[in-house]
């Protein structure tokens, strides 16, 4: 079993990086990662700190290149015909190992948890920050439906910009769906409904079809989160509850065209793609971040292969958009 | 988060449950799937649960029609490509959340278990009997090598027994091999721990197995055999079973209907394992095929959290069967 993180170590911790950052600040550029920004003349990004993830911006809000998924969280394990790793899940992740493993992610350099709106696993997102001292940002979709007026779903980005939320996101499914349906202005709307709140305002989308229809549009998003994992595991073709990305070259290349941050996301196709062998796949083929769903257990791990990763990329097809 | 059981719930529900059984008596006769076992408690055993389940025999030995499968307990998941499973399932059972489960299962009334001699699962089992007064019964299968002269075999079978193991059986991996080829390694496997005075079962994952040892008159005393259907996503499609088992697509029991028809001249007692494909399939689902085609006994694999649940849908399916082609063998 990984140590448990208690709040003294947390602080402990969070103290010691943020020491750690506040020497790194003044060191030369390190990392490869910052290089291949340069060379992909991207705007300038801050350093990462000696020792930290390396960061991204999207907007005003710098973010750390791995962002804590939450389906994990919220126990959405889309575990293909188990149905019991959805029990299974949820008896591991109660309230009080939700806590500690978001503390685990802060301590291992991950700033950013990304989400969708449930009450429940939202009250345990609030009490981190008030009861635990936690500052890791969120970025969270609401799950009301878009529709003509907006009142439902405004109400949640009300609701999400009271409970401090950083950025906001139109949900996938919802995305899918307004597309799908030729409702571009439906989707504008959310993005300003959120824009006006002052936060970072993104699509969020499982079709490629989304991004091209935003970009055709002008939707005016500050970034995307669109799934991209490759089809090489043998779940791939089960046409079960296992694909989330059905086109990934073609989503490759059109992402080489779109100046606005890359959030990929179900990048390991919810646990069938090894961490390295994902990683390695969404930063070399252009995403600017990935999020990546992970148990307590797993943090420290996944956050020493994607420094690894991300130290060693290639030259990237896309430039660091954010 | 299933409620948690101290030792004294524990004791305390072994006591009631010694109590209850002792109200219910005994009576003769083979008991067929949904009755109670005939038989008065084994010595020295204190009686299952007040609202037992229904039990059968193998041999002497007094077996819930429900046994505890020990995959989870060993962190031997099956999960397809979703190999975190395995991982999730090891940091959720835990060795104080396996004695936990194990306490649970005896309370639900499964007196059984049936697991392979994985890590140091056999000094646990040991703990919940010396330390938790754990009655759940053990059926092992030792994982040596069978070779010949089976020394090393032997001397797992040995411990096993020193260790009040209470049934073994030929682990399915190495049968499926040797079925084929050493039949006569099979019946010096069975006889080994037979002349243990335990009861001695051969598993399998082919059929080719029981066959083989229905056809040269095997010794054993009973059968762990594999048997689910294919009605599953990640299931074989037609043609695609073409080996014992495969993790993907996923398939434990490669010919189900052969199965079901071959086990029908089998005399022996069953016990069917995989009956979920190793969680696929639902316990109602999976546990009345079993039943309904021929099993004697259920091994299911289960979490803490699954016990009731499990054992009330088992307690809705054995009064509830149709007549069976093949009788009650246990």
């Amino acid at each position: 079993m990984t140590g448990k993180v208690t709040r003294r170590t947390f602080v402990n911790r969070t103290v010691m990086a943020s020491a750690g950052a506040a020497l790194a600040m003044g060191a030369a550029e390190g990392g490869t990662s910052a290089k291949a920004a340069d060379a992909a003349k991207a705007p300038p990004n801050p350093p990462a700190p000696q020792n930290s993830l390396p960061k991204g911006k999207i907007g005003e809000l710098e973010l750390s290149r791995i962002i804590l998924g939450g389906n994990l969280l919220t126990h959405f394990t889309h575990s293909r015909d188990l149905r019991y790793v959805y029990n299974l899940a949820a008896h591991y992740n109660t309230d009080e190992k939700v806590l500690e493993t978001l503390a685990a992610a802060e301590a291992n350099g991950i700033d950013t948890v990304s989400m969708h709106n449930p009450p429940h696993p939202m009250s345990v997102l609030r009490r981190y920050r008030k009861e635990r001292g936690g500052k890791i940002k969120w970025i969270i979709c609401p799950t009301a439906a878009a529709e003509p007026g907006m009142a439902k779903y405004a109400q949640e980005v009300q609701q999400l910009i009271d409970d401090g939320c950083e950025a906001i996101y139109l949900w996938g499914v919802r995305a899918d769906g307004l597309v799908g349906e030729g409702k571009m202005d439906l989707v504008a709307k959310a993005v300003e409904l959120a824009k006006a709140q002052g936060v970072p305002s993104g699509v969020g989308c499982h079709s490629l079809d989304v991004v091209v229809a935003c970009e055709k549009h002008k939707i005016n998003a500050d970034f995307y989160i669109k799934t991209l994992h490759h089809h090489n595991y043998p779940s791939a073709k089960l046409n079960y509850d296992s694909m989330w990305c059905t086109n990934p070259e073609e989503t490759v290349a059109f992402m080489k065209g779109v100046q606005k941050p890359w959030i990929a996301f179900k990048t390991m196709a919810a646990g069938a793609i090894p961490p390295k062998d994902a990683l390695e796949y969404v930063f070399t083929s252009g995403a600017d971040f990935a999020l990546f769903g992970m148990f307590d257990y797993e943090i420290g791990e996944d956050v020493r292969i994607a420094k690894a990763v991300l130290a060693g990329l290639p030259q990237r097809a896309r430039p660091w958009r954010g | 988060m299933s409620a948690e059981i101290d030792r004294r719930v524990f004791v305390k529900g072994s006591v009631l449950a010694s109590a209850g059984a002792a109200l219910a008596g005994a009576s003769g006769g083979r008991a067929a799937l949904g009755q109670q076992a005939a038989s008065p408690p084994a010595s020295g055993n204190p009686p299952g649960p007040q609202a037992a389940l229904p039990r059968g025999k193998i041999g002497k030995l007094e077996v819930s029609r429900l046994l505890l499968g020990g995959n989870l307990l060993t962190h031997a998941t099956h999960s397809r490509d979703l190999r975190y499973v395995s991982n999730l399932a090891a940091h959720y059972n835990t060795p104080e959340k396996i004695l936990e489960t194990l306490a649970l299962a005896e309370q639900q009334g499964i007196n059984t278990l049936v697991i392979h001699t994985a890590g140091r699962i056999v000094d646990l089992l040991k703990r919940h009997r010396e330390k938790n007064g754990g009655k759940i019964q053990w059926i092992i299968c030792p994982t040596a090598p069978i070779e010949d002269g089976l020394a090393q075999y032997g001397r797992q079978v040995q411990e096993l027994v020193d260790d009040g193991v209470d049934a073994i059986y030929l682990w399915g991996v190495r049968s499926d091999v040797l079925a084929g080829r050493r039949i006569d390694l099979v019946a010096k496997a069975v006889n080994l721990a037979k002349a243990q005075g335990v009861p001695s079962g051969v598993g399998a994952h082919a059929l080719g197995v029981i066959q083989q040892c229905e056809k040269h008159k095997i010794n054993a005393d009973f059968y762990i055999k594999t048997f689910h259907h294919h009605k599953y996503p990640s299931a074989p499609k037609p043609g695609q079973a073409d080996d014992n088992y495969r993790e993907f697509p996923a398939y434990w029991c490669g010919k189900p209907e052969e199965t079901a028809e071959f086990m029908k001249t089998v005399e022996k007692p069953w016990i069917a394992f995989k009956v979920m494909a190793a969680g696929a399939i639902p316990p109602q689902d999976g546990f009345r095929y079993a039943l309904e085609n021929g099993a004697d006994f259920i091994l299911a694999g289960m979490f803490d959290f699954e016990i009731a649940e499990d054992v009330r849908t088992i307690r809705q399916i054995l009064p509830s069967l149709p007549t069976r082609a093949r009788p009650c063998r246990g």
